[in-house]
């Protein structure tokens, strides 16, 4: 549409990216954080007891559903990997999600009462937001898709688009007052981690393909599945089971002889054991002890391998061989190198990085078209609304969502422990501090904006670590003790971000920022908005 | 302790030393093409550099590279190493970037200590 | 960038039919070639639906990319439409044989 290629390719690469910029940045912070979800969830409930994934462990947690749920059809207890720490019980006594209970397995080597855990999501609400924006199901998820959708193209037209980057490799030219500074982040960024957000970008679309491409599965006719039991009988067996006699009920001591078994078969290989143990159709003569297996390693998302018993004799069930065809291993790899479940710490801590690379690549992204727009408004005395709103949304997204995040965690520490719908209570606290945040952009002048963000910004993340060690340090203490880094590990990856947001914003200060204060439209000058999106992530 | 957490612990060491090992592979190698390029170069060295003198640094960095990745390929878990390398070369990058920028002159200097590391870690993994 | 485009209605016309072209052209097409791909693969059904949609997102991006580089509107149009067209055509002549062996 344009004379050349490059030049079609250049505009769709600007409008993609500017269109859903602004979701796609909090896409990706919150997606990046939710790396480290299991140890967020941690920091979040610091009074988390810890257990290790053995025999004793599976032994309190069957005792605890004896006292507590021995009418319940359907078990469960969750043992911990080396990052989710504590193991769960979970049980459940009607039908479908109704009835089902879940609690976290008291500490066993404490005597006395054990503290109340406090209510919060955790790492789970960045995991939720990064592909469900908070929006009620199914738009988030619709919303998130049209979001990779529109970063898939924006990527292959920014690669026409930003051909000569190569020439510039490893160029970064810190400049005042220039959007060369601007473009050097989004090209470096860019380049250095092109195949990560291509692969990001296609497999969030590969992931939920059968909401946002549902018609291959609609148009082939089911298949009959022999052997298997369909869903509703075995409903109704767990309906059934909870009217019979005790009679049928597996009793504990040959659970654990089934859980050692289970664990030596799997663990003899030198492989990991087991993760998770369910019982289901218990009080019925059909009542089964299943057990599946932690993840094996290795890139490809795989189902847990899984052992299953008959529950009153004790004999091992047969398994249904899986298929396992070469489209299934694409599959399962272009959707485990999304999850990127397989990392340890330090690849964990790599994917991080690249995460924030990702978010520095949108938000200079969204700076560089207001920049490059600029001058010609200014020339032209009078700066249109679409203008005005790019620069107020840029705020609102890159610093507000900061913002909103360290209210989070903030409102963890601060809320009263027994606040009724406490975890409910913080998420109102994050979306209430990026509206602040959102009216904040919109009434200040935009060079002005930028640094009272970015101050506040430093404040929450930088104040974070102290907060935490006035509220709960003893268990910051005890973690230490403990060996286990991950709570120490978040306060200082929070610093890092704080001192990096008071940088950004003592940068802007220390610069002369012309400010004609006329109309409140009027932009300020350029580099009061080059500097804040690369530092910001 | 039990032995599964000893096996993931073991799992966990194993995939830092490679990362290690990467990285300190990664970096020279990158840096070794970065010099390649006129403008890097007289930054790092403060000359010019010869045409011959491209050519010695393009090979020495693509040779790095193609070591680190063949190293990866011969791993037992080379599917995860495959995936760290390429985490490493956008991390190394980074790093890199911002060495050339605020301070060039060291870059010799951290890319023979990081080359000098890539064997001990090795060993010692 | 937009100014020069955008000077004349028809021009900013243009603009909003392509964006038509490939955003709606080009999902029929991306959904049309997951169909037929599905209708044609001789694979156990779970592995059909994948390999058939996996690609699919693929022809989507092609799509867009060719409704905003094509010299004209209208040759936007057809370079989605048409072979959305051939794949439409192939569905119908498709689903009856498959219900029928399904059966």
């Amino acid at each position: 549409m344009k004379k050349t290629f490059r030049q079609s390719m250049a505009w769709l690469h600007t409008w993609t990216g500017l269109l859903l910029g602004w979701v796609l940045f909090a896409i990706m912070v919150t997606g990046t954080a939710t790396y480290f979800r299991h140890e967020i969830t941690r920091w979040m409930q610091p009074e988390m007891p810890t257990h290790a994934p053995d025999r004793a462990t599976v032994n309190a947690g069957l005792t605890r559903l004896q006292e507590i749920a021995s009418k319940a059809g359907r078990w469960g207890v969750e043992l911990p990997d080396a990052r989710s720490g504590a193991a769960s019980i979970w049980w459940q006594e009607g039908l479908g999600r109704q009835g089902f209970k879940r609690e976290v397995l008291p500490a066993l080597d404490q005597a006395g009462p054990t503290p109340q855990v406090r209510d919060t999501r955790g790492g789970e609400f960045f995991y939720r937001f990064h592909f469900q924006l908070q929006l009620p199901h199914p738009w988030g998820r619709y919303l998130a898709g049209a979001a990779a959708m529109f970063m898939f193209m924006a990527l292959i037209s920014g690669i026409v688009t930003h051909r000569q980057f190569f020439k510039d490799f490893f160029a970064f030219r810190p400049g005042k007052n220039n959007p060369r500074t601007a473009l050097d982040l989004h090209n470096v960024t860019a380049v250095l981690a092109l195949p990560f957000y291509l692969l990001i970008s296609y497999s969030a679309l590969v992931i939920f393909m059968h909401m946002y491409l549902p018609w291959a599965e609609k148009v082939l006719p089911e298949e009959k599945e022999a052997g298997s039991r369909p869903k509703a009988a075995q409903m109704a067996g767990d309906k059934a089971s909870s009217e019979q006699s005790a009679s049928g009920v597996p009793d504990l001591a040959m659970i654990l002889r089934l859980y050692d078994k289970a664990q030596s078969q799997w663990t003899t290989g030198a492989g990991p054991g087991v993760r998770r143990l369910e019982i289901s159709s218990r009080n019925s003569p059909e009542a089964t002890v299943a057990f599946s297996r932690f993840d094996e390693g290795g890139v490809g998302m795989q189902r847990a391998a899984k052992l299953e018993f008959n529950g009153i004799t004790g004999e091992a069930v047969e398994q249904k061989a899986e298929r396992k065809g070469i489209v299934t291993a694409i599959h399962s790899v272009i959707y485990g190198l999304h999850l990127a479940r397989f990392a340890g710490t330090g690849l964990r801590w790599g994917f991080f990085f690249m995460g924030m690379m990702g978010s520095v690549l949108v938000a200079t992204g969204l700076v560089l078209w207001t920049l490059k727009r600029r001058n010609r408004h200014l020339s032209a005395g009078r700066v249109p609304f679409g203008h005005w709103l790019v620069e107020r949304l840029n705020i609102a997204t890159i610093t507000g969502l900061f913002i909103a995040i360290g209210t989070l965690f903030w409102a963890n520490r601060l809320l009263p422990l027994s606040l009724a719908g406490r975890g409910d209570w913080e998420v109102d606290c994050f979306l209430y501090a990026w509206g602040f945040a959102l009216l904040h952009a919109c009434v200040r002048p935009v060079g002005k904006a930028w640094r009272e963000q970015l101050i506040l910004v430093a404040f929450l993340f930088s104040g974070l670590p102290l907060l935490d060690a006035f509220t709960v340090g003893t268990y910051l203490r005890s973690s230490v003790r403990a060996g286990q880094w991950a709570h120490e590990a978040f306060d200082v990856a929070v610093l890092v971000l704080g001192l990096v947001a008071w940088t950004a914003a003592v940068r802007l200060a220390g610069r002369k920022v012309k400010q004609s204060g006329k109309s409140p439209t009027r932009p300020t000058a350029s580099q009061a908005q080059d500097e804040p999106a690369s530092e910001v992530a | 302790m039990n032995r599964h957490l000893k096996l993931l612990e073991r799992r966990l060491e194993f995939d830092q030393i490679m990362n290690g090992v990467l990285l300190t592979l990664i970096f020279p190698s990158l840096a070794c093409l970065a010099v390649a390029m006129p403008v890097h170069h007289r930054r790092v060295f403060g000359r010019e550099i010869a045409p011959a003198g491209r050519t010695v640094w393009r090979l020495l960095g693509a040779g790095g590279l193609l070591a680190a990745l063949g190293l990866v390929l011969t791993s037992r878990q080379w599917t995860v190493d495959l995936v760290a390398w390429t985490v490493m070369l956008a991390v190394a990058g980074l790093v890199l970037t911002f060495l050339l920028t605020y301070v060039p002159r060291v870059l010799p200097a951290v890319g023979l200590m990081a080359l000098s590391l890539a064997p001990a870690l090795a060993w010692w993994g | 960038m937009v100014k020069k485009s955008g000077s004349s209605l028809q021009a900013r016309l243009g603009v909003v039919s392509r964006c038509v072209a490939a955003i709606g052209g080009g999902y029929a097409l991306a959904a049309l070639s997951s169909v037929v791909l599905a209708l044609t693969l001789a694979l156990p059904r779970e592995e059909a639906v994948m390999a058939a949609s996996m690609p699919a997102f693929l022809i989507f991006a092609a799509a867009v990319a060719w409704a905003f580089c094509a010299r004209t509107a209208w040759l936007a149009w057809a370079g989605i439409g048409g072979p959305a067209l051939v794949l439409a055509l192939a569905v119908w002549w498709l689903k009856p044989v498959v219900t029928a062996v399904a059966v």
